[in-house]
């Protein structure tokens, strides 16, 4: 080691410029250096830390059965948020980028004190990073296999370089924990400093809570499912149920909290992203099918020559070919679109892009088969037209219900089954009906139109009610099981929240101003109302628009081709903008600070 | 071929994988991000808060790259909150001020030299100062930078330039604590230090929120072994508030009342110390008279807390062996502030809760360095604690700076509320303003900005040239910040930490020492300040001051051995440094019952309560609290909003905390714009409800520019410290004047 430099500060020189010279000099040189540096020759040591930790850390290795979680302590979660400062500078992240959030419960009623056991309002600051879930939604749902679980820690692990930034794990995971980089182009997320348990270090959240709030321990994976299994049971008030991925995180605090607490963060809804490539891709991807399942309807109950043929296929495919590459145009790093098929047996989005290849190689062979074959000259060639046009069209619904599927695998209320399905499969008719009145003669015509007008009436229908119910309902907030079972008042020692039912309270009873439980559709509505108003006018005047096109061509025989394909255009810009909704103003559980 | 292919098709490693890899530990640091690796690492003591965490940083080529709490230093244990974690970060902005900024005839400002902007400096302020006296000059000052820049700019400006006024922002902040010490101790002597909240059995929180404004002091009380009360007095449900096993929700403002009412049922219950009273303390008898028109039912009434409650932390003071009492900008931002902090410092004097581990009458301290300013800014007090108005006082300082003692003026100069009000009737003119961001941050901002409008010469000197104050400038100079240069400042519990030079300023920027000396030159007073070559000169000058007086630090060598010691509190005498090499870690003061009045006794100070000042009406029926809003911001925001980890922190909309019940009264939804408005001005926020206000309050963090359009021109009597925390305001749903 050798001494330290002296300063080398000057006397008081005579002249301005001269001791301003020295001044601007000294400005640039490090006084830390040449003074006080400790400069380290042995290498080493052991982290300076370990003795705050120590105590933080699994007592014993993991057994058989067992895996490492995150616990917080409630009760020493003070709300400083230097976990989450602390991750995101000692592992490296982008500038605004944090692996850790640190949400804030409240109570927001001022009548709580008069029924609650401990009668003074709530603030509750609840640090969340990844649960590395038993079943991980991240992972089941990738389509690249960029996950994976260590099978011996438990710990949930993205594979950078494996993603393509398709986000759907930003969907699948019901806490928000995967964060998307438009820079990168690719997800990231907590993986608890794996790197750093496997040096005995604890991880930086854990390093960094000055009041020890954040510790690892080992848990029975088995313990996990038993709490997963009930349907009530979440991490937190707000917080999505534990049935969905089964995640390992604990929450525990000696206080009593109250179940109408919300999250400051997510107090009120907003619009989520609308995933424009997406409402492309499959708005147009169901409108291909949709003119696949006519074409082969039509051959199918002999109306073929109503319909020509040729065109409607070559719009079929085109429309395939269009929607399948708009898909690209979401993905983070589209160069890598190839993998999308390798988490088929767990992905739905996997078995959407197997799926709809095969739909776009179908749809191909039967277009060249159609142009280039003269198919309804023999019994056999209009036989093998139908078979062939009719395999497209179910090769092609069976992508629509995995595009379907993929949304509905998230557990979210307002994407459920019933909804998402019928809505796609609504959009599969209805266009599909629109694009063949295009290509019929008149006969029949106005049967389809009408057929257009009354599907797609139907499947914007959902999103219709949620915005009624809103307006009857007083200003839903999202609360949580307000008259759920947790309405007396949680005690925290019990690790689990009862969870509300996502379903509504049964009518009548309890009084008028009760807002019901959870209740997403009118809380959904409300955000169509409050922020989404501009686009859900524009979808019904599209809608108009289209109705009444298709009346013109009724009446107006000269323009018949201009009113259809306008009343087209119309379908379809109403669909593309209720798809866009249908993203835009999903509304589920949040976990505290998933917002920020 | 298989084998060829699966890395493409699945590929487990690579660029993107890389990025996050952690070298093993090194250093004692623990594994780091690989391409952080420090060649060597130092500590520096924070710039944020009075708490005063050691910071490690991390170097490479003796520049820092990166820093962790220092794991070794007394203070933080290894632990920081997020403003330390970044503070770093915040050094690196486009805002910086990286050349001497000049207003044009249009407005705009343009760079001009350091030649030509301390030319101008001079030639400004002498012209004003030779047409309308040196009555007509002052500086506002700061608790941001180290202690020896403070003390410059303080001789610089007074013994130097001859100027009469200068304040800082300490007055905002600490300015009551200094009173109501100086008035009861002796001496501004915050007696604790920070194991003090390890040692407790019962904490008493009046006016603080540690949780948010000190979450490493919060961290020593969730570490106290003892199961300790936590008492918290406080309108609003705080974090604090939550977790303690009292929490009185008063009445704002009626602390003083609690605080006798609780005195007079001590005395009642006979918890008192007769023997450390009669030993240590005077004029007992008479706050005993005082007090006892405090009977319960009129504090039950006065505070909106039951006579139950009352008696209940009455009697959990009684029985606890080590009671310590902690106040912040709670009691110090008040109308009657002095005697509501000397009301706490009276319960410590009766109960005997002085001098012994986990007691006290604690200050909790506001910015890094407002202890520093406390002792050597030579604004209030003569240098080194002194008294301008003692000729004794003046003839030790002209010796200790080999300066003529008829430089030293004979009284303190004005106020930071009087320098306004002379720059609004037009006796001041010209004001130099240093690191502090009175625009934003003083009581009644409309009228602060109307007054700053009206200089003759405005200078601002401040690490970003586009401050709120610096907007009003006439001349702006770029500052060094921390960790551009050295110095030391002085935390909450008297411990002396050093500040280092690990990063290059930007542009022309330089440290406020460096300023400083080049005004002294350039002005003609260099030969005046011939020995303050470096910050670590002037220490040995503060030290020679500080000789003899309760804040003696003649025992500390220099920089290295402060360093060496990991900060060292005050007192440490040369007496003392004869006995040991290294001081002990963590010392209290008052251990043998001795005060500094020259009868070494304590005294029991206290006045009858007044009414709010200003009182809840038909047209502004809410009384607004102010305070901070999390652990991420800091005061006026210029460093905290410059880290976009900092920012996502806390709430993007400025906001006010609003009871449902009220919200419902007003058809108020949660997060819609309302608007705030008061006799000063209007302030458009989001509604937050909450029932962690009381109905018909309202609170607002400090750190919208905004908050102060509404608090009300009050100050305290005795230590002219600003009540910025109860005017009456309205609200009205719709943020409609926006």
């Amino acid at each position: 080691m050798s001494a330290p430099l002296p300063l080398n500060y000057s006397t008081q020189p005579a002249s301005f410029d001269g001791l301003l010279n020295d001044l601007l000099q000294q400005q640039s040189r490090f006084s830390a250096v040449e003074m006080f540096a400790n400069w380290h020759d042995e290498q080493a040591h052991t982290h300076e830390l370990a003795p705050h930790y120590s105590v933080l850390m699994p007592a014993s290795p993991l057994k058989a059965g067992e895996q490492y979680a995150f616990e917080v302590d409630l009760d020493a979660c003070s709300g400083c948020k230097a976990c989450v400062v602390a991750c995101h500078n000692l592992n490296n992240l982008e500038s605004d980028e944090t692996w850790r959030k640190v949400g804030c419960l409240t109570s927001k009623e001022s009548e709580i004190k008069a029924f609650l056991p401990v009668a003074m309002p709530v603030v509750q600051h609840v640090t969340t990073a990844c649960h590395h879930c038993v079943d991980p939604g991240c992972l089941s749902g990738c389509p690249v296999k960029a996950y994976e679980k260590d099978p011996l820690t438990g710990i949930v692990k993205h594979l950078d370089d494996q993603c393509f930034g398709c986000k759907y794990c930003t969907m699948m995971c019901p806490y928000e924990v995967p964060q998307y980089s438009a820079t990168l182009g690719i997800v990231r997320k907590c993986d608890m400093c794996h790197q750093r348990l496997a040096n005995q270090e604890a991880p930086a959240c854990v390093q960094a809570c000055p009041n020890k709030a954040i510790r690892i321990q080992s848990v029975e994976t088995a313990v996990v499912r038993q709490r997963g299994a009930l349907i009530e049971a979440a991490l937190l008030p707000t917080a999505p149920p534990n049935s969905i991925t089964l995640p390992t995180t604990q929450f525990v605090s000696k206080r009593t909290i109250p179940a109408s607490v919300v999250s400051m963060e997510t107090v009120r809804d907003e619009p989520h992203d609308g995933h424009v490539p997406l409402v492309g891709m499959l708005v147009l991807t169901q409108a291909s099918v949709g003119l696949w399942l006519m074409i082969a309807l039509s051959l199918a109950i002999k109306v073929a020559s109503t319909i020509e043929l040729r065109l409607a296929s070559i719009i079929a495919t085109s429309l395939g070919v269009v929607g399948v590459h708009l898909a690209l145009l979401h993905l983070g790093r589209p160069q890598l679109a190839y993998r999308a098929f390798l988490g088929w047996r767990t992905s739905w989005l996997s078995r959407e892009a197997i799926a709809f290849g095969v739909y776009m190689a179908a749809a191909s062979v039967a277009t060249i088969a159609i142009l280039f074959a003269d198919v309804t000259s023999d019994w056999l060639g209009a036989t093998a037209i139908i078979l062939l046009t009719m395999t497209v069209a179910l090769i092609g619904i069976a992508g629509v219900f995995c595009s379907a599927m993929i949304y509905v695998a998230t557990q979210r209320e307002l994407w459920n089954k019933r909804r998402t399905l019928s809505g796609f499969l609504g959009t599969l008719v209805a266009l599909g009906l629109s694009l063949a009145s295009l290509t019929t003669n008149s006969d029949i015509w106005g049967t389809f139109a009408l057929l257009t007008c009354i599907v797609t009436a139907a499947t914007f229908a959902p999103q219709f009610i949620d915005v009624a119910r809103s307006s009857s309902s007083s200003s839903p907030s999202p609360r949580f099981g307000e008259r759920g079972p947790g309405r007396e008042g949680l005690s925290l020692a019990s690790p689990q929240f009862p969870h509300p039912s996502p379903l509504p309270r049964k009518a009548g009873g309890e009084g008028a101003n009760e807002v019901q439980p959870a209740d997403f559709s009118s809380r959904s509505g409300q955000l169509i109302t409050k922020h989404l108003a501009r686009p859900w006018y524009l979808m019904w005047f599209c809608f108009l628009g289209a109705v009444v096109c298709s009346g013109l061509v009724y009446v107006t025989t000269g323009n018949a081709t201009l009113f259809g394909v306008l009343s087209v255009v119309f379908f379809f810009a109403s669909h593309l903008i209720h798809r866009w909704i249908y993203f835009s103003a999903i509304v589920t559980y949040r976990m505290p600070g998933a917002s920020t | 071929m298989i084998k060829n292919l699966l890395p493409v098709l699945h590929q487990k490693g690579g660029p993107l994988t890389e990025q996050l890899v952690l070298s093993p530990q090194t250093y004692g640091l623990g594994s780091l991000p690989i391409d952080q690796i420090p060649d060597s690492t130092t500590t520096a003591v924070c710039g944020y808060c009075s708490t005063g965490c050691g910071l490690k940083i991390h170097l490479k080529d003796g520049q820092a790259i990166n820093l962790t709490p220092s794991v070794k230093y007394p203070v933080n244990l290894g632990m920081a909150c997020p403003k330390g974690w970044e503070a770093l970060r915040v050094l690196e902005s486009d805002d910086r001020a990286t050349s001497p900024l000049l207003r044009q005839a249009d407005g705009s400002k343009q760079p001009v030299s350091w030649q030509d902007a301390i030319d101008i400096f001079c030639d400004r302020f002498k012209a004003i100062q030779n047409q309308y006296g040196n009555e007509a000059v002052a500086f506002l000052s700061t608790g941001q930078i180290p202690t020896e820049e403070m003390a410059f700019l303080g001789c610089l400006a007074k013994f130097g330039m001859g100027w009469k006024h200068g304040d800082a922002n300490t007055r905002q902040c600490m300015a009551t604590s200094v009173v109501a010490y100086k008035q009861s101790f002796g001496f501004d002597a915050p007696p604790f230090t920070y194991s003090d909240f390890e040692a407790s059995d019962t904490l008493v929180f009046v006016g603080a929120n540690p949780c948010i404004a000190h979450p490493i002091m919060w961290q020593r009380v969730l570490s106290n072994p003892n199961n300790p009360e936590i008492i918290v007095v406080d309108p609003r449900r705080t974090e604090t508030a939550m977790n303690a096993t009292e929490h009185l929700a008063i009445y704002p403002k009626s602390d003083l009342a609690l605080l006798y009412g609780l005195a007079k049922l001590l005395i009642e219950m006979k918890a008192i110390k007769q023997d450390y009273i009669d030993a240590n303390t005077t004029d007992f008898e008479s706050f005993k008279q005082h007090v006892q028109a405090f009977d319960l039912e009129r504090v039950a009434a006065e505070t909106d807390v039951s006579d139950e409650q009352l008696i209940r932390v009455a009697k959990k003071i009684a029985n606890s062996q080590r009671v310590s009492f902690w106040w912040t900008m709670g009691v110090n931002q008040s109308y009657q502030a002095v005697r509501t902090a000397q009301a706490i410092i009276n319960l410590a004097l009766m109960t005997g809760n002085m001098g012994r581990p986990g007691t006290g009458a604690n200050s909790i301290t506001g910015q890094c360095n407002a202890m520093g300013s406390r002792l050597f800014s030579n604004t209030t007090n003569l240098f080194g604690h002194h008294d301008f108005a003692n000729p004794t006082h003046r003839a030790k300082i002209a010796d200790v700076l080999a300066i003529p003692e008829g430089r030293i003026p004979t009284d303190s100069g004005l106020a930071y509320d009087q320098i306004l009000s002379n720059i609004e009737t037009g006796s001041i003119r010209g004001l130099w303003v240093v690191a502090t961001n009175p625009s934003h941050s003083w009581i009644n901002s409309p009228r602060a900005q109307k007054i700053l409008a009206k200089l003759d010469f405005l200078v601002v000197q401040d690490m970003y040239s586009n401050t709120e104050t610096a907007k009003f400038a006439h001349l702006i100079l770029p500052a060094a910040s921390w960790g551009e240069k050295e110095g030391t400042f002085i935390n909450s519990e008297r411990r002396i930490g050093l500040l280092k030079r690990v990063k290059k300023a930007p542009g022309q920027a330089l440290a406020d020492y460096s300023i400083f000396r080049l005004i002294a030159n350039r002005w003609g007073c260099g030969a005046m300040f011939e020995k303050w070559v470096s910050p670590e000169a002037t220490f040995q000058l503060l030290k020679q001051a500080s000789r003899g007086q309760a804040c003696d630090i003649t025992g500390i060598d220099d920089y290295a051995m402060i360093d060496r010691c990991g900060g060292i509190q005050w007192p440490y005498t040369a007496f003392e440094r004869s006995l040991s090499d290294t001081p002990a870690q963590e010392r209290r003061l008052f251990s043998d019952g001795k005060y500094f009045h020259p009868d070494q006794k304590a005294k029991f100070l206290f006045v009858e309560p007044t009414e709010m000042p200003e009182l809840p009406d038909e047209t502004y029926p809410f009384i607004l609290l102010t305070g901070r809003g999390s652990v991420s911001q800091w005061h006026t925001q210029s460093r905290t909003s410059k880290s976009p980890i900092l920012r996502k922190l806390y709430p993007a909309d400025p906001y006010v905390e609003i009871h449902p019940d009220n919200a419902a009264e007003l058809d108020i939804e949660d997060q819609a714009w309302v608007t705030i408005h008061s006799r000063r001005g209007y302030a458009i926020v989001r509604a937050v409800l909450t029932t962690c206000v009381q109905p018909d309050q309202l609170f607002m963090p400090m750190h919208d520019g905004q908050t102060n359009n509404l608090t009300h021109e009050k100050v305290d009597p005795f230590s002219r410290q600003p009540s910025y925390k109860d005017c009456a305001v309205g609200i009205l749903p719709s943020g409609g004047i926006r």
